[in-house]
């Protein structure tokens, strides 16, 4: 099994940089937003284990909201972003892409504070990778490699069987193995797991809570003060949620749906204070754990849209990052948030300044359906470069397809369930 | 809490009827005259729009009305009247925006090759009308009923062709029950939303999921323009439930959708038999449908309990067809309305819940689809054109929110090739037929059979193409009065 992992390379914007900037990004797209997967900048289709990519700068449209908050100062700069989700190690990928596409890389960096033309690209590359405070994969050990040939096995049964006489369950698929074999479709076994992966992986199953369980007695000792504190920020909190006018949501459209998969990028600034700061933290860090162990098969909560999802701090934590590859309409994307997974929204985003009202930390928030909506809006930022190693395939065509190679391998001949396989191409 | 509507006599009566006992309709669709726009006014503010009220008490009376107008206005229309640009702000960027503003809603909505706006007849960008008079009279009378308000516009308005007559309701042209299915709207207040009854599909809708300035499905009121009271006229506004400084220009309002949409009756029964032959062609009508001819569900899908139906033989859901083996998951109306609630097949106790909501519980067709509440239309629609002419129907919605309603229901439930996680096909009834980004093709349409495989249509011809369309506020009656206002 070959896990995935994530990284953003991101450095300050250089004065003055922005326009030509903006060029070069718009000079990578084929389409507004939609990665030339050959573009001589940044070739992603020479990469073969990045699932997804983007480039964006991470300018937070919602800055001015700070003004509700007189005591929060700190420099915010404008970042040019590299984000890309691969299989096996990030550091590997970063080392490939310097090697690759190094003078493409030197063009766009080169427009960030500090960048050297001469010095050690690979170098600065890992200096300037940002880690995420957490990661989500929609299935674990599901690569570019194995995404790609179960879309062709997928295609090859569905025209087979289109061209099949009718038979029993059994023979059909017989039929279809062997055609599939005929046709010399190309099925990768999987790879080993990384050695020591399993023994990390155990500690850290068992090792999170066994921190937790150590915790808990101090948290119920401190609960009411912090149940008091909760509350009493909860309220402090002003709704900022203006509604994004004609032109606000016509930019950022623009960018959107050339894939029936869709990236999202959206960040803001967390409220001041020790509080929120560690509670942030030990949220995001909660919810890691959960989505490495528990949700990496197939669904987030109830949310089955989401190819991965990133939380970024930035800034000495002062500010948040959140992009997310969906499947879908940006309005569907929104009817997952506020209708399935309000809750989790409000764990990870209520530290935020303006956000909707939360009550008691799960409540309220992303149930505020204009509020909710409009507030997003207010802190979605562009993606100009984005890149999907599988055009065209939810979520749900990958996890099917799977299901489809698993039943052609399996020996189960029981009629039931060569019929449910049947009926799935 | 819910609240009963009581503010009958201010809303405008085809939020409650589509006046099937008039079997004329005509719908005129104008722009105002520049230079005129006093006229016009001054022709708005005399007009006698039927209101909820009157055609209750007619009804109880058994008294009939011959004539009825209705009127809804687009964003153009809006400021043609000479609203103040800073009263239109307040209004959501969808109505304003319009439905052919740019290609990335054009998209959205399905509106592309044969679809787009640059072939339509009416509601290309830049030529929009600025109002909707809609008609309503027996089939003899419809015409001097159009003749006589023309008059009454004289030379205020210019009548935009071509002029859309409707004929008698209830039967489309493919030769399908119409106009089925409608939510019920919680006019008395008596329903709380979100409770654990609504884990299960209701067709109970709260008022605010249909007229503006009411709670809605999240117990919340949707976006619509709140007016200072300073502003001239707001005093003769509705005051806003949840912000005293304002007056609700919204409030018994909805936002009216008109699509005229052609059918290509032969095309359709052609392809049917090519494909099904003779024999087969009815059943595979249906299935392509999702009901009987006659409106009756598909037979096979036993009733179901139903809180809030308006007709009985409504009284069904999919919860007893996962695999799709009666009513296909493209069937249109299967897509249109996938009769979900809150939770995939139903709560089963807290604990259940729970489970479910961390992701804990369920199967993997669980979840593909939305929750169906908040996502639901009232149709008023009327079919034009008799047998060898031109066929079609002018498609009409009412709801609070164009985007949540009419735009998420067109684009994630029957364009969306991905639907419930079907692949390369989308709404096989009135699909647009064009690939999505990167050449998925979506002129597919899968019905699973128990036996294993299942059939699959594939090339599917364009059936519905899309003429003409606009986005329109149909106001209230105050905030008609406040719009025409001197």
């Amino acid at each position: 099994m070959t896990p995935q992992h994530d990284f953003m390379i991101a450095a300050p914007l250089r004065a003055g940089a922005r326009p030509s900037i903006d060029d070069l990004l718009a000079s990578m797209a084929q389409e507004p937003g939609l990665a030339d997967p050959d573009n001589p900048i940044l070739p992603f289709s020479r990469f073969p284990r990045i699932h997804f990519a983007r480039l964006l700068l991470l300018d937070d449209p919602s800055l001015s909201d700070r003004v509700h908050f007189p005591n929060l100062y700190f420099p915010c700069p404008v970042r040019l972003a590299l984000l890309v989700v691969c299989d096996g190690s990030a550091e590997a990928q970063i080392d490939d892409l310097a090697a690759v596409a190094g003078d493409g890389l030197r063009r766009l960096f080169g427009h960030c504070e500090g960048f050297d033309e001469s010095a050690d690209l690979r170098r600065w590359l890992h200096a300037n990778n940002i880690k995420s405070a957490t990661f989500y994969m929609n299935w674990t050990g599901r690569t570019v490699l194995q995404s790609r040939e179960e879309a062709v096995l997928h295609q090859v049964l569905r025209e087979e069987l289109a061209a099949l006489p009718a038979a029993s369950p059994r023979e059909t698929k017989r039929a279809l193995r062997e055609a599939v074999a005929r046709r010399g479709v190309k099925l990768t076994p999987e790879s080993p797991t990384p050695p020591g992966r399993w023994l990390a992986n155990a500690v850290d199953l068992i090792g999170v809570p066994i921190i937790i369980l150590l915790m808990t007695p101090l948290l119920i000792v401190l609960a009411p003060l912090l149940a008091i504190k909760l509350r009493r920020l909860e309220k402090a909190n002003p709704v900022i949620a203006p509604r994004p006018s004609v032109e606000r949501i016509a930019l950022l459209s623009r960018y959107e749906e050339r894939d029936i998969t869709n990236p999202f990028s959206a960040m803001g600034t967390i409220q001041p204070g020790l509080f929120r700061r560690w509670l942030s933290s030990y949220l995001l860090w909660l919810i890691d754990w959960a989505v490495r162990h528990i949700a990496n098969r197939g669904k987030l909560s109830r949310v089955r849209t989401i190819h991965c999802a990133r939380w970024i701090y930035l800034d000495d934590k002062h500010r948040l990052y959140f992009a997310s590859d969906y499947d879908g309409s940006h309005e569907a994307y929104m009817d997952d948030f506020v209708n399935k997974v309000a809750f989790g929204l409000n764990l990870s985003f209520s530290h935020g300044i303006g956000i909707p009202k939360t009550r008691w930390l799960l409540w309220g928030g992303a149930r505020n359906e204009g509020d909710w909506k409009a507030f997003l809006r207010h802190h979605e930022m562009p993606t100009p470069v984005w890149y999907k190693a599988y055009p065209g395939l939810t979520c749900q065509d990958l996890a099917r397809n799977a299901r489809l190679r698993k039943g052609l391998e399996s020996d189960r001949d029981d009629d039931r369930s060569i019929r449910r396989w049947l009926a799935e191409i | 809490m819910p609240t009963a509507v009581l503010e009958r006599d201010d809303i405008q009566a085809l939020v409650r009827s589509g006046f099937g006992k008039l079997d004329g309709s005509r719908l005129l669709l104008v722009r105002i005259r520049p230079g005129r726009e006093a006229q016009a006014r001054a022709w708005l503010r005399d007009a006698e729009v039927l209101n909820v009220a009157e055609f209750d008490d007619a009804r109880l009376a058994k008294r009939r009305i011959n004539r009825i107008l209705q009127i809804a206005v687009t964003a153009p229309g809006l400021a043609a009247l000479g609203v103040p640009d800073a009263v239109m702000t307040l209004f959501p960027a969808d109505f304003l925006a319009g439905i052919a503003s740019d290609e990335r809603r054009s998209f959205r909505l399905g509106d592309v090759g044969e679809n787009s706006p640059s072939r339509w007849k009416w509601g290309r960008k830049g030529n929009e009308p600025h109002l909707l008079l809609m008609l309503y009279a027996d089939c003899a009378d419809i015409e001097a009923f159009a003749a006589a308000t023309l008059a009454g516009l004289g030379q205020s308005c210019e009548v935009l062709q071509p002029q859309l007559d409707c004929s008698e309701p209830g039967i489309e042209p493919f030769g399908f029950k119409d106009g089925i299915s409608q939510p019920r709207i919680d006019w008395d207040g008596v329903r709380t939303p979100g409770g654990t009854a609504d884990q299960v599909y209701t067709n109970f809708v709260s008022a605010g999921e249909v007229l503006l300035g009411y709670l809605d499905e999240y117990n919340l009121v949707s976006d619509r323009p709140l007016v200072p009271a300073a502003l001239p006229g707001a005093d003769g506004l509705p005051p806003s439930i949840d912000d005293p400084e304002r007056r609700d220009l919204g409030r018994n309002g909805s936002f009216l959708v008109l699509r005229t949409l052609r059918q290509d009756v032969d095309g359709f029964w052609d392809w049917t038999k090519r494909e099904a032959g003779e024999e087969g062609s009815l059943r595979l009508a249906e299935a392509v449908i999702g009901r009987q001819k006659d409106g009756k569900p598909l037979e096979g899908l036993p009733r179901a309990e139903v809180t809030g139906l308006e007709e009985p033989e409504d009284g069904f859901t999919y919860d007893s067809d996962p695999e799709g083996h009666v009513c296909p998951f493209g069937g249109h109306i299967r897509r249109a309305n996938p009769r979900t609630g809150d939770i995939p097949g139903g709560g089963r106790g807290l604990l259940h819940y729970l489970l479910v909501t961390l992701g804990l519980w369920g199967t993997v067709k669980d979840d593909v689809i939305a929750p169906s509440r908040y996502h639901r239309l009232l149709r008023r629609g009327r079919p034009f054109g008799k047998p060898g002419t031109e066929q079609g129907l002018h498609f009409m919605s009412l709801s609070s929110n164009l985007t949540r309603h009419f735009e998420f229901i067109q684009n994630a439930w029957l364009m969306n090739p991905s639907f419930a996680g079907l692949s390369e096909e989308a709404d096989p009834l009135t699909g647009c037929r064009e690939p999505y980004p990167g050449g998925t093709p979506t002129d597919n349409f899968t019905r699973p059979r128990a036996e294993g495989p299942c059939t699959r249509y594939t090339g599917l011809p364009r059936f519905v193409t899309v003429e003409g369309g606009g986005y329109f506020f149909l106001p209230g009656l105050r905030a008609l009065k406040y719009i025409a206002r001197a």
